[in-house]
Formats: structure tokens, C-alpha cells, sequence
């Protein structure tokens, strides 16, 4: 009896008293460590992104362009770890992106890129200052938002208390940045009379002047008396309105003119810059829909690595105590999203579904083994559960969806290790050929062996594919390093732990008290009869193999056939949605908000809308999708967000992916009434990107790609399934050019800046100081502007005056202190806005994106269908162009596109799936090269894994479910899994024929004899999926193990044998 | 023995099936229909003020404050009444120009009627 380690550990442990111990030890820890580890419903996803905005005042956007974003984009793509950069170039303004390699250390990341700045500030433009830098982070997402919505406070009440509200948050440990949407703020509006001022001889930048030098106050000294020291302050900051109102802005007649005489000194809320309104839906039990109501919205966002739960628990009880104090009755205060109490219920159905998992798993092995088997199984996997739950806990994982799963989908697997052995102690028992003790070790060690390697040859199967890179790297590792974790635990609770259990729980007498013969049982009949006339006849085995073969090609067809389509992710179900409104640029803040309306009361009819939140102007609370979009840059007045709530998905039969592709028609039909795009945004399942499709336009010539992508656009709209068509290419918008003539100007003694600030001061106001107040928590500004009315006359400027600075200008010898009107020195001329230029990885860039939901539910094939229209398009100088897949275009001299989006991360990601499992393959065969020591016997064990094949397609099929990532990742998976069936199955009959049975009975018998834990196995397996099989996401790898498993196992007891005797019989003769 | 497994695997698969199905209905929309009357109307109209502007202009009295908001009862081509978000410009003769957010010829309720709602069908008095 050969004795290896399985055996000697057995012996070590199966009778000491340390074992139990050692067994509810790890137990309770693990229990422990469940409930200290943070929950979450998705992973970190640590999207390494950096924004860094460059103001360059005055600027064109060509001439930003050429001046900052190249040089700028130039360095930057030489630091190290940098992959993608990209620029948008507008007047005034450049934003440079910097998207650096997955899994970089982000502080070092952004040492060596400040470093960079600042070494290459010298070759910026002059005066030019140093970058806003921006690092972008999931946990800037807020996990909580409350709005405060009223039917009797306007917003600048309602901003006020919000404000207060997030004073008071600010004290609660582990919270992260309070803001607030929506509302107006309080500012001190100083309104010019424009008659008054001429009247008085005041101009505007005197009064800006005036005022800056009154609000001033110094600490001017100390001095000491009497021995004691005083400290003495000059001055005075303006304190309120009536402080303002008396300040002294020029003389008249010898008179004092104060700023009351020429202005309107205003003490309240700012002019109206947004509108935030929330409303019922329609399965809200409110009692009446018709209402929208002007909010506010507080969002909360969380410290990094710390429980968005326990957060949002103690936000919400700070909340309900400040109902009625500071928080006014009429005030009404609704949760509008809690990311805490979403992980919370997630994490908590996945420990139920993987208890639930167990039992069921349990039940199956009772059946086969008996009660007492089934207590041994069912004893040792919370082990190895409660092992692998301390692990995570102290390698700071948190519990999610991917860590879970992990868990649940290795839970047939698991209990494989303690079935085998507990399986074969039962066999041995049943034969009563020798003693108890004996009996339990010569069972251990007779299969103790295969199952470390069977052990392992799954670790290879999921190990490589923690080498998935790009952002979906760190969404799936906890998959293979969960599953590899529990494989070793479940190992050492096999070894050590299930012999302990066994050899006192299982019965010796067993079974019907006769000597067990294999011969005898019903398993053996059945594989002689079947197997017998295959293994004479060589052609009958090869027609046997050729339809196993025929089988295989079938199931794999289905894929080209459409009949199974690929995806990368499919959506979850999830309780919200966004409506992204752009309207013409040009359009008013009131249009948008009439058309965001039209939409808003169309979708609160929608059955499962409990409640809706819409902002004109200002950006919605930001979330994933938002972050990686550059959502909060959203504040023109021709953009508005509509965040759309559903009810809880308990009280609704529809996915919220259902419920979005049935609204887009109805949305976009209104939108397009008033000329706007409208696009029903999802949160994605996976890594959030620009748009589920992106089209890349590249060339030589900015008018030859807008060219082009317009045509692609068309395409676009053409083609069914594809939906939520845009483009990056703004609108022609009117811009009025108020030209200076500087040569007139300079001979009647006003200076260029002077004409362009006070220009400036009465169109968009000026700030000209801070109101000191100590009883207000942001800070009130004091503006100074034209009142609304005066500012739709621009256009006359003859109201307008600025006042000659005479000799002190240097440029003319006229006496200072004439009023000139704006209309003498400045003429005005009609000119198209600058359009944005976009610029990616060096090269110019023109997006057309959309998105793909109906007819095809998968970009990939919208793409190809795309693909073939865009071919036949003519390029002005002759060519076509052929879209390109992967890589961006070699040379830039002719118009070329690429596809991307989450096609690109589909790619990667299938692409490294698929390294992943050949370098599994040659790991598995490595390894049984080296136990069985031939290299014959590993490529015989190998068959099991295509033949899972011919079940995992066919199975997508059944469910009408798609192949994902997920149904990848159960196949490589699965490989490991069914490699153990052979390896089970050769082990065997290699046994036997070296006890010197013919190799031809061997087989049969070996096929009988390990029937069972195959089953039993396979069981496991499927089982576990089952549970799996309801979650949206993971539905494809439930599928794969299911289906994979059960087809594999069948055929795997039929094909293995058959074909290792074909291949060995020579040998054995 | 492969029976009580089917048996097992069925009853197993119903449990499953019932966990997971099932939910409430969900409420109803309300499609509660109101007519309602009202004193008088008027139209937009797009006029010359004097100073050579181009304006459109409501009568004072239709404009409403909602806090800081100012807001205009329209009447759709059904009549059904919506609030308008509007911005307003001078004052004269007893009307307002609305410098956005109402086009020239569109009906609003005149004066503001605080007793209409949201989607009421409104006819006004004879």
C-alpha cells in the first residue's frame, strides 16, 4: 500500500483531539470575519483616471490646441504607466485626461505626473499658470443622496437648509465630501443703474473699485501700555448690505456719491442659474402625481475602504434628528439613492443563496452516501468557507458580488475534495476487509494522491485568470483568488478534517453484510453492456467517437450562427436610470427646462417610476457611468439630467434593462420635437465607457472627419438595434465679436482693458469681494451686474459708458474725466463659436457614439453590420476606408476609423480569457505529466474539456441567455473540474492493472467503480449553479457549469475510457 | 434510487422557482382627469417696444413667484394647463417681456390662478 501524504496526514490527525478543535477555531473566526468585513455590491473599481484643466484665457480653440494641448499631451504620454491620453481644446479652456495602466500604484502615478508638470512648465505659453489637478475616484461617487424638495420654499430656502444640514454631517466619522445639486445660492446683487451712472458721471470699474478698497481691514500692529499688549485692527469689511450700499463711489457737484445713489444693493438669492425639481412617479403612493416640486439635493460620499452601510445608517439617523429643528415643517427630505442599503441586501441574498447552495449540496451527497455521509460533507465546507471569508478580511477585500460568487460557484467544488474521501472510507467500510482504522487509512491513501491533484489541476484552471488586464482585471481577480483559496482550504479540511469526522460518523455495517463485489452492482452491468462491444470493435469505437465528434462541431456552430450571441456583460437589475438631455447649443435654461419637462411627465407615467429628480443647468449627482463621462462638467445651459427611480425590485416583474429599452422610443420621440438628443443612460455592469458603441473618426483634415462621421452617423440611425445616436460635434453657435478699435480708444485716453472689463462687469457680472459674514457657511459674494432687462440690449451701447483716463493713459493729451460711450469705441461683428477639438493619444478625433438595446442586445453585431456599409463609402480622393478592431490607425494622412467602446473592452478582456486558458491547458498537462508520468495519458485525460462544450453552447441556447465574460470564465473553470473525472477514471484503472487485472476489465471496472464521486461530482457542481442561475450577471456562468458539467461527465465516462484503451492496449499486451 | 434523486431534484427546482417569483402588483397610475375654469387667457404676443426692442410679451398679472422662480400657466393645444419656467425682462404698460422660455402666439392663464394644477383641462369663463 503505497503510503503518500494524504496518508500520513490522515494518520496524524484522524485521532487527535486537536482536530475538532482546530475545526470550530476556524469556524468562528470565519463567522467573525463575515461581519467585520465591509460590504459593497460591486467591487473597486479602480479606474485610474487623471483630469488635469489648463486655463488659457482668450484663446481659440485652435490656438489652445497647438499652444497647450500638444505640448502638453507630448510629455505627458512619455510618463511611465500612462496608456491613454485624451484632450478636449476649447476657447479659453483645455482639459487634458490621463489614463494610466490598471493597477498602478496611484500615489507614485501622481508624484511622477506633478513631477512632469512642473518640469515642463517653462514650455507653456507665458504667464500661463499650473494645471487644476484632478484625480478622478469611485469614491467620489456618492453612495447616499437626499433631496429636499418643498411645495412652499422656493430653492433658495430649501439651498439653505440643505446647507445647513451638511454642516452638521460634516462631524460623523468616515464621511467623505457633502455637496449639494441644485438651489440658489445667497449673493449680494449690486444692480447698475445704467442712468444713474451717467448721470453721476460713475462708471462701472470705478465702483469695483471703490468697493474692493473699502472691504479691506487690517491687523495693522500691537503696541504694549501699562504692561499689557493691544492689538490693533484698521478697517473694516463689509458686513451687510447696508454696509455695501454705503460705500462712497465718486463725487458729484462736491457732493459724495454713494453706491446707493447709482445701484440696487440686493441682499438674497443668486439670479436664477439652474432648476432642480423633484416629482412623484406613478408607483408612489402619493396622492397626487401632478406636482413637481423646486429641490435640492445633498449628496454624501464615503471615505475610501470604509462601509458605505454604516455610513448611510448614521447620515439618515442625523437626518430624522434634525427633522423639525433644522429642518423646517414644509421641508420634505426623500432618500434618492443609497448605495449602502442596496450592498447590504446584495451581500445578504448571496449568504443566503450560499447557504442555500450548501444545503442543497448536502442533500444530494445524503442521497448517495447516506445521512451520516451527508453530515460529514455538509460539516466540513462552512470550514472552508468561514477560512476563506477570514482570508478576504484580512487581505482588506470586501464582501461584493465578484467575492461572493466566487464562493458559491466553488461550492460544488468544494465539497468534491471531503465527497472523495468520505466516498471511498464508505467503499472500504462496505467491503469489510479490514479493520476500522485500517480501512479508513488504506481509503485515504488510495485516493488521496489524485485528489491534491485534482485539487490543484482547478487552482490552474482559475489561477491564470487573475492575469485579466485592464479595468475589468480588478472587477474579476477575487474570482480566481477566492475560488484558488477555498480549494486550498477545502483540501487541508479534507485531509485533516473529514477523516476525523468519517471514521466516527460513517457505519461499518452498512449495506447488506455480504462481501462487497463490485460485480454485483447495477453500475457495472450498465458499463459492460455498453462499453464491452465498443472496446472489441475498433470501427464501432471510432463511429462512437466520430458522433461525440459531430456533437461538438454542432454545438460550436451555434455561435457563428447567431443562434448564441456574445456579449461582454449583460446589464443588471438595478433601480434607477438617467435621462441625459442636450439641447442645441444656444438654447436658454428655460427651453431646456420645458423640453426636460415634456420628457419628465411622460416618464412619471411609467408604472414602475417611484420617483424622479430633474436638473437644468447643473449636473445630477454623479455616479460611475457619470465619473468616467465627465458628467459633472455638465452645466450649460443647454444640458439637463434627469435621474429616473424605480420601485424595489421585489415589486416590479420587469429588469430594469426591459424597462429602459421600452421608454427610449417615447423619450426620444419628444425630445425630438425640440430638436434635442436625448439618451437613456444605464448603470453598466462592468466598467463604465464613453458609450456601449464609439466610433473613432481619424484624419488628416478636421472638415474631411466631421465629413465622415456624419456619414457614419447616418449609418448609424439606420441600423436597427442601434439607438441613442450622437455626436461629439457641437452645434454652429452665434457669437457676438465686440471688436475694439484700438487706435480710437487710444486717442480719447481708454485703455483696451478697460472697455473688456467693464464689458465684461455688465453682460456676466463681476465678483468684486466676499460679503464677511460669520453666520454664513458659504461664502456670499458681492456681484456686480446689469440688471437682466438691460443685458437683452447689449447690442445698444451707447448706454454704456467708461470714463477717459485723460494724460495718465499715456496715448493722448485730452483731460481726463470724459464719459465716452461704448458704441464710439467698439464695433460689433456676427461669428460660429469655436467648436471643441478632440484630440486622443496625439491624434485629432472625431466621436459618433451610441448605444445598442432591441433587435440586438450586443454591439459586436451592429458593428460587423455597420462595417459593411462603411466600406462601400467613397472618401474624397477615391479610397475606402475598412473600420479597424483593435488598434488605432498607423499613419495619419488618410481618413480611417476604429471601433471602441465596450467592444474594446470586450476584446481585451476575451483575449486575455483565452491566454488564460491555453496557459491553463499547459499547466494541467504539465501537471499530470508529472504524476502519471507519461505524455500519452495527460492529452487521453484533456478529451473531458472540448466535450464540456458540446453542453455549455447548447445550454446558452436553452436559456436564451447570452455568452459573456462570466460563461468564459465557468468554462476555463470547468476544464480543471473535468480533468478530475479522468484523472479519477485512468488512476484507477492503472491501479488494477498493476494488481494484475486485464486491461480491458480494468477499464470496465474502472468506469463503474468511480461512477459514483463522478456523479456525485458533476452533482456538486450543478447544483451549486443552480443557485447562481438568478443573478443577471453570473447567469452565464451558472449556465456554463450546469450544462457543461452535466454533458461532460456523460460523455466523459464513455469517451475516456474507450479512448485510453484504444491508445494503451498495445502497450499492456 | 436515481427516482427519489429526480424526486429530490424537482421538488428542489419548485422551491427555487417560488423563492423567486411572485411580487405585489404595483399601483396604478392615477388618471385623474380635472376640468376646470378659469377667469381669462391671453396670447403671447411679439411686439416693438420703444428703445426698438423685440420682445414677447404676457400681461403682468399671469406671472407667478415660486420663491426665486418666475412661472407662467400655459395652456397645451387641448387645453391642458402646464407650469413654464420663464425669465422676465421689463415691465411696461402692464406687461412683462418673457425673455425665454414661451414662444410668440401661446395661450396663458390670465391672472395667475393659484387654484389650477398641473394637467387640468381649463376653459375660460364667458
Amino acid at each position: 500500500m503505497r503510503e503518500g501524504i494524504a496518508g500520513k496526514l490522515a494518520k496524524l490527525f484522524i485521532n487527535s483531539k486537536l482536530t475538532p478543535l482546530l475545526m470550530l477555531t476556524a469556524l468562528l473566526i470565519g463567522v467573525l470575519a463575515t461581519f467585520m468585513t465591509p460590504r459593497e455590491e460591486e467591487p473597486q473599481i479602480s479606474v485610474p483616471l487623471v483630469d488635469l484643466y489648463f486655463s488659457y484665457p482668450g484663446g481659440s480653440a485652435s490656438e489652445v490646441e497647438e499652444r497647450v494641448a500638444k505640448p502638453v499631451e507630448k510629455y505627458l504620454t512619455e510618463i511611465e504607466g500612462v496608456k491613454y491620453v485624451y484632450s478636449t481644446s476649447q476657447e479659453d479652456f483645455a482639459l487634458v485626461t490621463v489614463r494610466y495602466e490598471v493597477g498602478d500604484d496611484t500615489e507614485e502615478s501622481m508624484v511622477k505626473l506633478w513631477a512632469t508638470i512642473m518640469k515642463n512648465m517653462d514650455r507653456m505659453p507665458r504667464g500661463m499658470q499650473p494645471p487644476l489637478v484632478k484625480k478622478v475616484t469611485i469614491d467620489d461617487v456618492p453612495v447616499l443622496t437626499l433631496t429636499f424638495w418643498s411645495d412652499s420654499y422656493g430653492p433658495y430656502q430649501l439651498r439653505k437648509v440643505a446647507s445647513q444640514v451638511a454642516d452638521e454631517l460634516k462631524s460623523i466619522s468616515d464621511i467623505g465630501d457633502v455637496h449639494l445639486n441644485g438651489g440658489l445660492s445667497r449673493q449680494v446683487r449690486i444692480v447698475l443703474d445704467r442712468e444713474a451712472l451717467y448721470r453721476y458721471r460713475i462708471t462701472p470699474l470705478q465702483i469695483a473699485e471703490r468697493l474692493r478698497e473699502a472691504n479691506s481691514q487690517l491687523t495693522a500692529g500691537n503696541f504694549q501700555q501699562k504692561n499689557r499688549e493691544f492689538v490693533v485692527r484698521t478697517g473694516r469689511f463689509l458686513t451687510s448690505a447696508d454696509d455695501v450700499r454705503n460705500v462712497v463711489v465718486g463725487l458729484f457737484n462736491s457732493e459724495p456719491v454713494y453706491l446707493d445713489d447709482v445701484a440696487e444693493v440686493i441682499d438674497g438669492p443668486e439670479e436664477v442659474d439652474n432648476y432642480a425639481f423633484f416629482g412623484h412617479g406613478a408607483a408612489s403612493h402619493a396622492e397626487s402625481l401632478r406636482g413637481e416640486y423646486p429641490a435640492v439635493t445633498l449628496t454624501v460620499a464615503k471615505r475610501k475602504g470604509t462601509d458605505a452601510t454604516a455610513l448611510a445608517d448614521q447620515v439618515l439617523a442625523k437626518i430624522d434628528a434634525l427633522e423639525g429643528s433644522v429642518i423646517t415643517s414644509g421641508i420634505n427630505v426623500t432618500e434618492t439613492r443609497n448605495y449602502g442599503e442596496t450592498a447590504s441586501e446584495k451581500v445578504f441574498t448571496l449568504l443566503e443563496h450560499l447557504i442555500g447552495a450548501v444545503i442543497a449540496v448536502t442533500i444530494v451527497v445524503g442521497l448517495f452516501l447516506g445521512w451520516r455521509g451527508g453530515l460529514v460533507v455538509f460539516a466540513s465546507v462552512p470550514i472552508t468557507f468561514a477560512l476563506t471569508l477570514l482570508v478576504y478580511y484580512l487581505f482588506d477585500y470586501t464582501l461584493n458580488r465578484v467575492t461572493l460568487f466566487a464562493l458559491i460557484f466553488v461550492t460544488g467544488i468544494v465539497v468534491d475534495d471531503s465527497i472523495i474521501i468520505a466516498e471511498n472510507i464508505h467503499r472500504h467500510f462496505s467491503m469489510r476487509r479490514m479493520p476500522k482504522l485500517q480501512a479508513a487509512i488504506a481509503a485515504i491513501n488510495e485516493v488521496g494522491n489524485p485528489t491534491i491533484l485534482a485539487t490543484f489541476t482547478v487552482i490552474a484552471s482559475v489561477l491564470p485568470m487573475v492575469f485579466v488586464s485592464g479595468l475589468m482585471g480588478p472587477y474579476m481577480s477575487p474570482m480566481p483568488i477566492g475560488a484558488s483559496l477555498a480549494m486550498i482550504f477545502s483540501l487541508f479540511v479534507a485531509l485533516i478534517g473529514t477523516p476525523w469526522l468519517a471514521y466516527r460518523l460513517l457505519k461499518a455495517d452498512e449495506g447488506h453484510g455480504e462481501e462487497y463485489d463490485i460485480r454485483n452492482s447495477l453500475y457495472y452491468k450498465v458499463f459492460d453492456k455498453n462499453l464491452s462491444p465498443l472496446l472489441s470493435s475498433g470501427w464501432k469505437t471510432s463511429v462512437a467517437l466520430g458522433f461525440v465528434g459531430l456533437l461538438l462541431v454542432g454545438a460550436i456552430s451555434m455561435i457563428p450562427l447567431k443562434m448564441v450571441e456574445l456579449k461582454m456583460l449583460p446589464f443588471d437589475n438595478k433601480s434607477e436610470f438617467q435621462v441625459v438631455v442636450d439641447m442645441p447649443e444656444g438654447s436658454t435654461l428655460e427651453e431646456t427646462a420645458r423640453a426636460t419637462k415634456d420628457i419628465v411627465s411622460y416618464l412619471k407615467t411609467v408604472p414602475e417610476v417611484e420617483n424622479y429628480q430633474y436638473y437644468v443647468g447643473t449636473h445630477a449627482p454623479i455616479n460611475f457611468n457619470g465619473l468616467v463621462r465627465h458628467y459633472y462638467l455638465r452645466e450649460g445651459e443647454n444640458m439637463a439630467d434627469i435621474q429616473v427611480n424605480l420601485v424595489h425590485k421585489n415589486r416590479r416583474s420587469d429588469q430594469s434593462h426591459d424597462i429602459a429599452k421600452r421608454v427610449r422610443p417615447q423619450v426620444q420621440e419628444i425630445a425630438e420635437t425640440y430638436a434635442a438628443n436625448a439618451k437613456v443612460v444605464e448603470v453598466p455592469p462592468g466598467p463604465p465607457v464613453l458609450s456601449t458603441i464609439v466610433a473613432e473618426v481619424y484624419g488628416p483634415d478636421h472638415e474631411q472627419q466631421i465629413m465622415l462621421a456624419e456619414r457614419i452617423r447616418e449609418i448609424m440611425e439606420e441600423t436597427p438595434g442601434v439607438v441613442d445616436v450622437d455626436w461629439m460635434v457641437e452645434e454652429d453657435q452665434k457669437v457676438y465679436n465686440l471688436v475694439v478699435d484700438k487706435e480710437k480708444a487710444a486717442y480719447r485716453g481708454v485703455t483696451t482693458e478697460q472697455i473688456t472689463r467693464t464689458l465684461r462687469m455688465a453682460l456676466d457680472g463681476s465678483e468684486v469681494g466676499l460679503l464677511h459674514t460669520s453666520t454664513e457657511l458659504d461664502p456670499v459674494g458681492l456681484q456686480l451686474r446689469l440688471p437682466i432687462e438691460e443685458r437683452t440690449s447689449i447690442l445698444d451701447l451707447s448706454q454704456l459708458f467708461v470714463k477717459s483716463q485723460g494724460m495718465a493713459s499715456m496715448t493722448t493729451r485730452l483731460p481726463a474725466g470724459e464719459m465716452i460711450p461704448l458704441s464710439e469705441l467698439v464695433s460689433i461683428s456676427e461669428d460660429v463659436e469655436d467648436k471643441s477639438i478632440y484630440r486622443k493619444n496625439l491624434r485629432n478625433v472625431v466621436y459618433v457614439t451610441a448605444d445598442v438595446a432591441g433587435v440586438t442586445e450586443s454591439p459586436v453585431y451592429a458593428m460587423l453590420e455597420m462595417d459593411e456599409k462603411i466600406k462601400q463609402l467613397e472618401m474624397p480622393g477615391g479610397y475606402n476606408i475598412s473600420p479597424l478592431y483593435t488598434s488605432e490607425p498607423f499613419t495619419s494622412d488618410r481618413l480611417a476609423m476604429k471601433w471602441d467602446g465596450e467592444w474594446q473592452i470586450t476584446f481585451e478582456v476575451f483575449r486575455d480569457l483565452g491566454a488564460a486558458f491555453a496557459v491553463v491547458l499547459v499547466i494541467i498537462y504539465l501537471l499530470i505529466i508529472g504524476w502519471f508520468q507519461s505524455f500519452r495519458t495527460p492529452l487521453v485525460m484533456m478529451v473531458a474539456i472540448p466535450l464540456s462544450l458540446v453542453g455549455i453552447i447548447p445550454g446558452h441556447f436553452i436559456h436564451g441567455a447570452f455568452f459573456t465574460a462570466t460563461s468564459m470564465i465557468g468554462m476555463i473553470a470547468l476544464a480543471g473540474i473535468m480533468v478530475r473525472n479522468s484523472v479519477l477514471i485512468i488512476d484507477f484503472i492503472q491501479l488494477r492493472v498493476q494488481e494484475g487485472i486485464a486491461l480491458k476489465l480494468a477499464v470496465i471496472e474502472s468506469a463503474a467503480v468511480r461512477t459514483r464521486p463522478i456523479l456525485l461530482t458533476a452533482g456538486t457542481v450543478i447544483i451549486g449553479a443552480i443557485v447562481i442561475l438568478f443573478d443577471p450577471i453570473f447567469q452565464g456562468l451558472a449556465i456554463s457549469l450546469m450544462w457543461g458539467a452535466l454533458l461532460s461527465t456523460v460523455l466523459t465516462l464513455g469517451v475516456v475510457p474507450l479512448v485510453y484503451y484504444f491508445v494503451e492496449r498495445k502497450k499492456f499486451r | 434510487m436515481t427516482y427519489r434523486v429526480f424526486v429530490m431534484a424537482v421538488s428542489f427546482c419548485l422551491v427555487l422557482g417560488a423563492c423567486h417569483g411572485g411580487g405585489e402588483s404595483l399601483p396604478s397610475a392615477a388618471h385623474d382627469v380635472v376640468r376646470a375654469e378659469t377667469d381669462g387667457v391671453a396670447e403671447a404676443l411679439q411686439v416693438v417696444r420703444p428703445g426698438g426692442e423685440d420682445v414677447i410679451a404676457v400681461p403682468s398679472s399671469a406671472v407667478f413667484m415660486r420663491g426665486q422662480l418666475e412661472g407662467l400657466q400655459v395652456l397645451g393645444p387641448d387645453g391642458a394647463m402646464s407650469v413654464r419656467w420663464v425669465r422676465t425682462g421689463s415691465e411696461m404698460d402692464g406687461t412683462v417681456a418673457v425673455l425665454s422660455g414661451l414662444d410668440a402666439g401661446e395661450i396663458v392663464v390670465v391672472p395667475y390662478d393659484p387654484s389650477l394644477e398641473e394637467g387640468d383641462l381649463v376653459t375660460p369663463k364667458q
